[in-house]
């Protein structure tokens, strides 16, 4: 059981990263990442460990990981504002 | 004794009433606040610094949640003298970047003092906590303030990117110890840890060292760094190579010694060729693109790449020695590369650009910013006396000790490497060595003359950097420092059991005449490289007509300028090399 569940969280991680890898658009590509970074809540979730504590990180690790989100969707805008692209392969060339 | 969380909670508490009275308070003020709050910080570091010299490890028990019979229930700040020592290089790093733009209203608003502040709070806590989840939560906040902080360049988003999904293989490799031991504790969890031999315990290790590297900027975790560095503001940039880096290094360190060194025992051989390896190519990687670079700020992030690499490897030898050299060294080119990138700042406020050829000859007045160019670069070449130097003796006289006799030689090359690239842009620009180019663009304007605040945080940062290797019993107390730092049972002991094992006897090392030898070579051939590159145009043409020398410099250049894509393609090759080379160890 526990072993399926360390599956299922590796196999959330290489999708997700998969997202990254071949994402053509930066909103896009921020999903993506949060798909991988949910794999840590399964890791958390996959043992016995599930007590007082263990629920205390879990909390913790989705309020972190809601916060990087937000930030990355900021950036992500920042990007655009930026150079006027949303293609994460062109976001380097600055908008003259 | 109430100090030990001041280092987390002043910042942070000045952070907030910043941010809630940022309309109201004049930029002055909130200069001064900030600035302030990080020599407090510094100055509880240095009395934190004292008391763990005499006391080995002071614990502190938040709410005095105090460990029964061997399981902690509450969350520890566990402060050593190598704790210490970085709340004091984090605080003194973010005093002088923050009043380097105290006259210069185009550094920031009072919104950037508060990300400064945050930054500061989330470096002491990483130094200090002695519980694995909370220094997960004091990376992410760094990142978090970093984000923010490098979101003006064009890789800030690059950099966003790496470091979530470093986040990610951290909290992995903390959610596994915590599954295997039910404590979150680090000595706890490293004497659980320590009884067996357990191939989850390796796949921790792996996780978070992966995860861990991406702050430290190793190849090929390292591609976020130039480009976040390139348009970053000086004080931001200054912070990022002088700090997170060595806040990388320190936490695989501490997580090493602390939590797996007992369960990685069997395998200490496997882990420490692979650390050395992958160090070993960062040092070469990052001292021949930061040769290759002509953007000045590029060039000073790739040189703290290369030195990136040296520290890792020293880390990784396992040695006290070893480590004591890096304490040393990690110290000195903290504050040199700080002090370089606040040169680059007061550069480009007085001529508008910090590329090597457009500034050829032009930047002649005034000549205490050519010295300190010049003798930041001497020190990264490990200048005798200064500390880069100690560092040097100290970490090449373990390496040759434990047979490595080729890590002096490649440290050699990577420190002479980089310190060329900075002696031939100050060559350049302040001397007008060689030809002046032909530029297809009219000179960029910048404002002419800089503020005295400006050259005196850089000045002082360069003069600590170099000056404090001139101080008494210094290596001594570096290898005492990292002998406590590598002391696992006695770790536990002190915060599980609140005993207070013997201190260990150290002594200074003092330097041979090979060594003094062997170090004024380095500069030597630093500076005569840079020489040759500008002006002796036979040898750079002989060299450029070779083919292989060509390609490989164009592999790099374009590795260097990645988009999002290469530098996740790139991280993931990376842990799936470390990943690999786990599975080698087990079977």
């Amino acid at each position: 059981m526990t072993s399926l569940a360390y599956l299922v969280a590796i196999w959330l991680f290489l999708a997700g990263l998969y997202g990254v890898i071949t994402s053509r658009h930066l909103i896009h590509l921020v999903m993506c990442l949060s798909v991988a970074q949910s794999s840590t809540f399964v890791v958390l979730l996959a043992g016995q460990r599930l007590d007082g504590v263990g629920r205390t990180l879990l909390l913790l690790d989705i309020v972190a990981q809601a916060a990087l989100t937000a930030l990355l969707l900021a950036l992500a805008v920042a990007a655009h504002a930026r150079s006027g692209e949303l293609d994460p392969k062109r976001t380097r060339v600055v908008r003259e | 004794m109430l100090t030990p969380p001041i280092p987390v909670v002043l910042p942070l508490l000045a952070a907030a009433l910043l941010a809630a009275g940022h309309r109201l308070v004049p930029r002055w003020l909130a200069v001064l606040l900030a600035v302030g709050a990080s020599l407090a910080v510094a100055c509880v570091a240095v009395s934190m610094l004292v008391y763990s010299r005499d006391a080995g490890l002071v614990v502190y028990w938040f709410g005095g949640w105090i460990p029964h019979a061997g399981h902690a229930p509450g969350i520890a700040f566990a402060i050593d003298n190598s704790a210490a020592m970085l709340v004091l290089l984090a605080s003194v790093l973010a005093a002088a970047a923050m009043s380097f733009g105290f006259r210069n209203p185009e550094s920031g608003g009072t919104l950037f003092y508060v990300l400064m502040l945050v930054f500061l709070a989330a470096a002491s806590g990483i130094a200090l906590t002695g519980d694995l989840f909370n220094l997960f939560l004091f990376v992410v906040l760094l990142s978090a303030s970093l984000f923010v902080l490098c979101a003006a360049s064009p890789g800030g988003f690059e950099l966003a990117v790496a470091h979530t999904v470093g986040l990610v293989l951290l909290l992995g490799g903390i959610a596994l110890v915590y599954q295997r031991t039910a404590a979150l504790n680090m000595a706890e969890a490293g004497r659980i840890l320590a009884g067996r031999s357990d191939p989850v315990a390796v796949a921790a290790f792996a996780l978070a060292a992966c995860g861990l590297l991406v702050e430290t900027a190793i190849v090929p975790f390292h591609l976020w760094l130039a480009g976040a560095l390139q348009e970053a503001p000086a004080p931001v940039g200054g912070l990022t190579v002088g700090i997170v880096i060595e806040l990388g290094l320190y936490a695989i360190t501490r997580l090493y010694w602390v939590v797996f060194s007992g369960a990685l025992n069997p395998y200490e051989n496997g882990v420490r060729n692979l650390l050395v390896t992958f160090g070993a190519i960062t040092a070469l990687v990052g001292a021949a693109t930061c040769f290759a670079e002509s953007h000045l700020k590029r060039m000073i992030g790739f040189s703290a790449i290369a030195h990136a690499g040296i520290m890792l490897m020293g880390v990784a030898l396992w040695s006290p020695s070893a480590l004591a050299g890096v304490n040393l060294y990690a110290m000195a080119q903290a504050m040199l590369h700080a002090a370089l990138f606040l040169g680059a700042g007061i550069l480009l406020h007085r001529m508008g650009t910090v590329d090597e050829f457009e500034l050829h000859g032009r930047a002649r007045r005034p000549r205490w910013l050519a010295i300190l160019f010049f003798l930041g670069a001497a020190g990264l070449a490990g200048l005798p006396p200064f500390t880069s130097f100690w560092g040097d003796v100290m970490l090449n006289g373990a390496a040759i000790r434990l047979g490595y006799s080729w890590i002096p030689w490649l440290v050699f090359f990577a420190q002479a490497g980089t310190a060329s690239a900075i002696f031939r842009f100050s060559g350049r620009a302040f001397l007008g060595w060689g030809a002046a180019p032909v530029l297809s663009r009219p000179h960029s304007k910048g404002h002419g003359h800089a503020p005295f605040s400006m050259y005196a945080s850089a000045s002082a940062l360069l003069l600590l950097g170099l000056l404090a290797g001139l101080a008494p019993g210094l290596t001594g107390a570096a290898e005492s420092a990292a002998l406590y730092m590598q002391d696992r049972a006695g770790y536990a002991q002190r915060v599980l059991d609140m005993l207070t094992p013997y201190p260990p006897s150290v002594h200074d090392v003092s330097a041979t005449a090979a060594d003094l030898t062997f170090a004024l070579a380095g500069v030597t051939m630093a500076l005569w490289f840079a020489w040759a590159a500008v002006s002796h145009l036979h040898i750079r043409r002989a060299v450029t007509r070779w083919r292989g020398f060509d390609h490989a410099m164009r592999f790099l250049r374009m590795v260097h300028h990645p988009n999002v894509v290469v530098s996740v393609v790139w991280l993931i090759l990376g842990t799936a090399l470390f990943g690999v080379a786990a599975c080698c160890w087990i079977l």
